[in-house]
């Protein structure tokens, strides 16, 4: 690897001649938190007022660390909806500082909040990246009033909805599976409750997310699309408090506080859907015995070890369950768990140390007088993984990682009640061993150019025990077995990111940026409806890794005090080792599965144009996306290149959110969006007495196009420090646009049939929080 | 499998129907109708009597239901030994004279329409007797539908392939309900075997169980699963038997089959 070894070289060389440059430094590290609750906060900036674009930003768990040379500074720590707090500073020797930021109450105008808002977008090296706060996607209306992150970012450019109420998503080209959800670091596999409706994200329990559309930097690997980095609340460490939510479909309930306070703290939060009490009504015994309904429950506890240590356990627990009478039975759920350790290690390192577990299961009961079985599949990972950020100055940080995680993935386990009908069999369990390794630099060179750089290198290798299979021709398998430890066909990949940003006037900038991702986990899928039973494969002997190359460029420019903020995207990505089925595919209860797939290529490209008001008594966004999607299997349409099923031309978003009096606020969301490419009829025939179908070539034509519009309004019924509540009120698809989410064609009749779910969706929702006060205090500067 | 996966897509059916009030509406889509292609059915069984082959052109999807028979083809079935050549005894149907099929032989179709010739080839299952059948029904809230099911025993020695057919008042139900044995080997089988139309209260039913060869299966069970538009992401053609030199290809089946058909059974 001589490649790797000159890109290391080179990252030590460029670090020793920043070190040479210094005068004698000293450093300032700590970290930023919300003075209210304690909780950490991510991103916020740290500016010098006497050196003018000089500053830092904090991690994900709220550190900063600056050195700068010998001197008295003025520090501006700023994070969006808190005050500024100017802390002056005498600095001769290290020193520690955390930093508590209070939130802008109500009563503030907003309008002095945005002047203080920093142009991070504009200068950050890193594109095709939106960073929010649940906080602020809480006026903005969605169906069944359930505030849903996954259903939010269907409404930013570049990202699209995986159909109507679906909290699915493609980013930009890529599938359902080619997007990483991160929950408090755990990958989520199945993020979405009831059939795709619902997603499994509490956002109650959830503090913020980043979503990477693409451009991801080298910490992240694994899949080829996007990044969902999503981080739980810590809970409060100051304060005991209990809030809640009453919906239609479900309630939610989440309860916080210090352990010791200002040292620890813990959060206990659930959510569960109620649809299926309304069953119990029924006078009938088929429905009345039915179950629907999932819950959720997130658990997060953090506790300081001392100045440099911290501890956190988080974890969450969600489960369906779906029964049809007593014939009929399904339950699936996702358990995540991560273990922390931050350690501050010097006053410039930042380590932090996980252990994650995630499991994903599903389990189906039948019960009829016929047949009686069970089925259970799951799939399980452990990781291990370290992260060090090492701040070496204000232009230069570093970081640099690894993680390992072993996957196991068991498609089915079959156990008959009656042997002599139906026999209990076992597919194949597989295994995988998945390490990463990366070090990444962002640096800033003449306070105008921001580069962020890096080297990931992914190692993928299949093991036991398992059997895997060959297949020497289209109709015969060989089998060959891994035992313990044995290893496979391995993947080495290595990875490289770039992303540059030119700051060539005040608040405004270009970017470009390249990246290079693998994924070696796929779903197979091949319903029209997002399925929980849906089959994840690794990358075996037959399935290679897919592999996405893209290259994005892009316009950033914030005006009017940053109150707006506008930027221009292009993209060109190219996908390797795309998977799709033969015709007629058997993808359940098959061994031989891999022998059912095509292997072919996918390209995607696109401009995505999105404006933002940050502030004001109007805030919200217009988002617009241009975008193609298109693959080539030699198997199908005849080679040549097809649109995929999510290619859709045009996505407009438009989110406005009006703040009529502190207390009362309206929302509207309109989004339009052209057809999903689909293949209709050409023709009709006669086979076994009936009239059937004929098909052309795949995705040659267009569903109608999409478009609708939600309504919400929000009634603050009281504010008080610790009592408040409110009411949410919306209504989703106000003027009832029957929008196609199936069309079937009957060929006996020659009529077209559109299935429609939702005209007018009221929903509303009540929400409170009761907070048990005591003594608030800012630490004081050194 | 068969019964477990059919019930299994009831109850998502039924569960998604119940929770989300989805509506239908009829609309009007302009398609882009192709140039008609030939659509060849029929087979081979092994009963004493002619076999049957029928030839037709698919027509514009939104046309009426005439069929569009296609006349003075040549057609010839042979297994090896015997060359069989057919007459046409209406418009599009012809009938073999001499053929009578025997479980392990391969016989294959050749058709020479228009200036394309046509080819395919299946292999005769042996017999797999029915057991027992009856009528069984799934209710739901006030649906409540009713099927055939069947029970043989799969003969563990070879890999088995079944159509069933309901035979509803005499006629032949339109639809063919598929089963396998790749999860169930040498067991005691049950197959469901819907019907295309409502079967009433008080019915007379006959079930056919037929053994086909692995690549007719696969042509019904893709008819099944990749024709309908409302099941599948990308619906296409079922998977073809047929080799032939016309540009735009060809449509059907020939099964070379073994059946064996139940008592009247009735609906409770």
């Amino acid at each position: 690897m001589p490649q790797m070894r000159h890109t290391l070289l080179y990252l030590l060389l460029l670090c020793a001649t920043a070190t040479v440059a210094q005068k004698t430094s000293h450093t300032i590290s700590g970290s930023v938190h919300d003075a209210k609750d304690g909780e950490d906060l991510y991103g916020a900036t740290i500016a010098v007022k006497e050196l003018p674009g000089q500053g830092v930003a904090t991690n994900a768990y709220g550190y900063y660390s600056m050195t700068l040379p010998e001197g008295n500074y003025t520090l501006m720590v700023r994070y969006i909806g808190y005050e500024e707090y100017v802390l002056p500073i005498d600095l001769h020797a290290s020193i520690s500082q955390n930093i508590n930021l209070s939130p802008v109450s109500i009563q503030i105008k907003q309008v002095e909040v945005t002047a203080k808002r920093k142009d991070e977008n504009v200068k950050s090296a890193q594109m095709g990246v939106i960073k929010m706060e649940v906080k602020q996607l809480e006026k903005i209306p969605v169906i069944f009033g359930e505030k849903d992150i996954l259903k939010t970012i269907q409404l930013l450019p570049g990202v699209k909805g995986a159909g109507e109420g679906n909290s699915g998503f493609y980013v930009r080209g890529g599938g359902v599976d080619q997007n990483l959800i991160l929950l408090d670091e755990a990958p989520v596999y199945n993020a979405s409750h009831a059939l795709g409706f619902f997603s499994t994200f509490n956002n109650d329990a959830i503090k913020d997310f980043t979503l990477y559309k693409g451009n991801m930097p080298a910490e992240y690997g694994g899949r080829l699309a996007s990044v969902l980095d999503i981080k739980m609340k810590e809970g409060n460490d100051k304060h005991y408090a209990v809030s809640g939510g009453i919906g239609l479909i479900a309630s939610r309930l989440l309860v916080e506080g210090p352990i010791v306070k200002d040292k620890g703290s813990f959060l206990i939060t659930g959510r569960r859907t109620y649809a299926d009490l309304f069953l119990k009504l029924s006078s009938d015994t088929s429905i009345n015995k039915s179950v629907l309904y999932f819950y959720d429950l997130n658990l997060k506890a953090n506790y300081r070890l001392g100045k440099n240590d911290r501890l956190f356990a988080s974890g969450y627990f969600g489960r369906d369950v779906l029964s049809l009478g007593t014939d009929f039975g399904i339950d699936y759920g996702n358990a995540t768990a991560t273990l922390r350790w931050n350690h501050i290690a010097g006053d410039r390192t930042f380590s932090n140390l996980s252990f994650i577990y995630n499991n994903f299961y599903w389990d189906i009961n039948i019960g009829n007088a016929d047949i009686k079985l069970n089925v259970q599949s799951r799939i399980r990972d452990f990781s291990l993984k370290e992260d060090i950020d090492y701040y070496l100055n204000t232009h230069n940080k570093i970081k640099l990682g690894l993680i390992s995680t072993v996957h196991t993935v068991v498609p089915g386990v079959l156990t008959s009640q009656d042997t002599s009908r139906i026999a209990s069999f076992a597919l194949n369990k597989t295994y995988g061993w998945e390490n990463g390794v990366y070090a990444q630099h962002e640096i800033t060179l003449w306070d105008k150019v921001n580069i962020n750089y890096g080297l990931r290198l992914s190692l993928f290798t299949m093991t036991g025990p398992a059997n895997y299979y060959t297949f020497p021709t289209a109709y015969t398998s060989d089998t060959f077995r891994l035992n313990a430890w044995q290893f496979g066909k391995s993947y080495f990949n290595p990875e490289p990111r770039f992303s540059v940003s030119y700051n060539f006037a005040k608040n405004m900038s270009v970017k470009a940026a390249y990246s290079r991702t693998t994924q070696y986990i796929h779903l197979l899928s091949n319903t029209s409806t997002s399925n929980p039973t849906d089959r994840w494969v690794m990358s075996s002997n037959n399935i290679r890794p897919g592999i996405s190359d893209q290259v994005s460029a892009g316009y950033f420019f914030n005006f009017h005090d940053n109150m707006y903020e506008l930027s221009v995207e292009g993209y060109y990505k190219y996908m390797q080792n795309q998977i799709d089925y033969v015709n007629g595919a058997q993808l359940r209860a098959n061994d031989l599965i891999e022998s059912q797939l095509v292997y072919g290529v996918g390209r995607a490209y696109g401009g995505e144009v999105f404006l933002r008001k940050n502030s004001g008594k109007l805030t919200g966004w217009i988002s617009y996306t241009l975008a193609r999607t298109e693959r080539t299997f030699s198997s199908i349409n005849l080679g040549q290149w097809y649109p995929a099923r999510y290619d859709r031309t045009h996505d407009v978003s438009i989110v406005a959110i009006y703040d009529i009096t502190p207390k009362v606020s309206v929302s509207a969301t309109w989004v339009y969006s052209t057809g999903n490419a689909v293949t209709y009829p050409i023709g009709k025939y006669n086979v076994v007495g009936a009239w059937t179908t004929r098909y052309g070539l795949r995705n040659q034509d267009r569903f109608p196009d999409y478009h609708r519009l939600d309504i919400g309004a929000t009634f603050v019924l009281k504010k008080r420090k610790n009592w408040e509540h409110d009411l949410n009120i919306s209504v989703y698809n106000v003027y009832g646009r029957a929008n196609a989410y199936i069309i079937n064609f009957d060929a006996s009749t020659g009529k077209a049939t559109e299935t429609y779910l939702f005209r007018q969706i009221p929903s509303i929702t009540y929400n409170f929080k009761f907070t048990a006060l005591g003594k608030q205090k800012q630490p004081k500067p050194l | 499998m068969t019964t477990t996966h059919t019930y299994k897509l009831m109850g998502y059916a039924a569960i998604a129907a119940f929770l989300f009030w989805s509506c239908k509406k009829d609309i009007t889509i302009k398609l882009n109708n192709a140039q008609p292609i030939l659509t060849i059915e029929g087979g081979v069984t092994n009963e004493p009597k002619p076999d049957t082959i029928r030839l037709s052109l698919s027509g514009d999807f939104g046309a009426a239901n005439t069929l569009n028979p296609v006349s003075a083809a040549r057609l010839t079935i042979a297994d090896g030994a015997l060359v069989d050549t057919l007459t046409e005894v209406k418009p599009g149907v012809y009938i073999t004279s001499k053929t009578v099929g025997v479980p392990g032989h391969t016989y294959h179709l050749h058709v020479s329409s228009g200036s394309y010739s046509y080819d395919a080839s299946s292999t005769m299952p042996a017999v797999v007797p029915i057991d027992s059948a009856w009528v069984d029904n799934f209710a739901f809230g006030s649906n409540n539908t009713r099927f055939g099911v069947c029970r043989f025993r799969d003969p563990a020695a070879t890999a088995n392939y079944y159509l069933g057919v309901l035979l509803h008042h005499g006629r032949r139900s339109t639809r063919v309900n598929v089963g396998n044995d790749r999860l169930t080997n040498g067991k005691i089988l049950s197959l469901v075997v819907r019907a295309s139309d409502t079967i009433a209260a008080v019915d007379t039913v006959q079930i056919e169980l037929q053994s086909v060869d692995e690549k007719v299966w696969e042509y019904f069970y893709t008819l099944n699963s990749s024709t309908n538009s409302a099941i599948t992401a990308a619906p296409g053609n079922p998977n073809s038997q047929f080799s032939t030199d016309a540009p735009n290809g060809v449509l059907g089946y020939f099964s070379a089959y073994t059946y064996s058909r139940s008592k009247d059974v009735y609906s409770k």
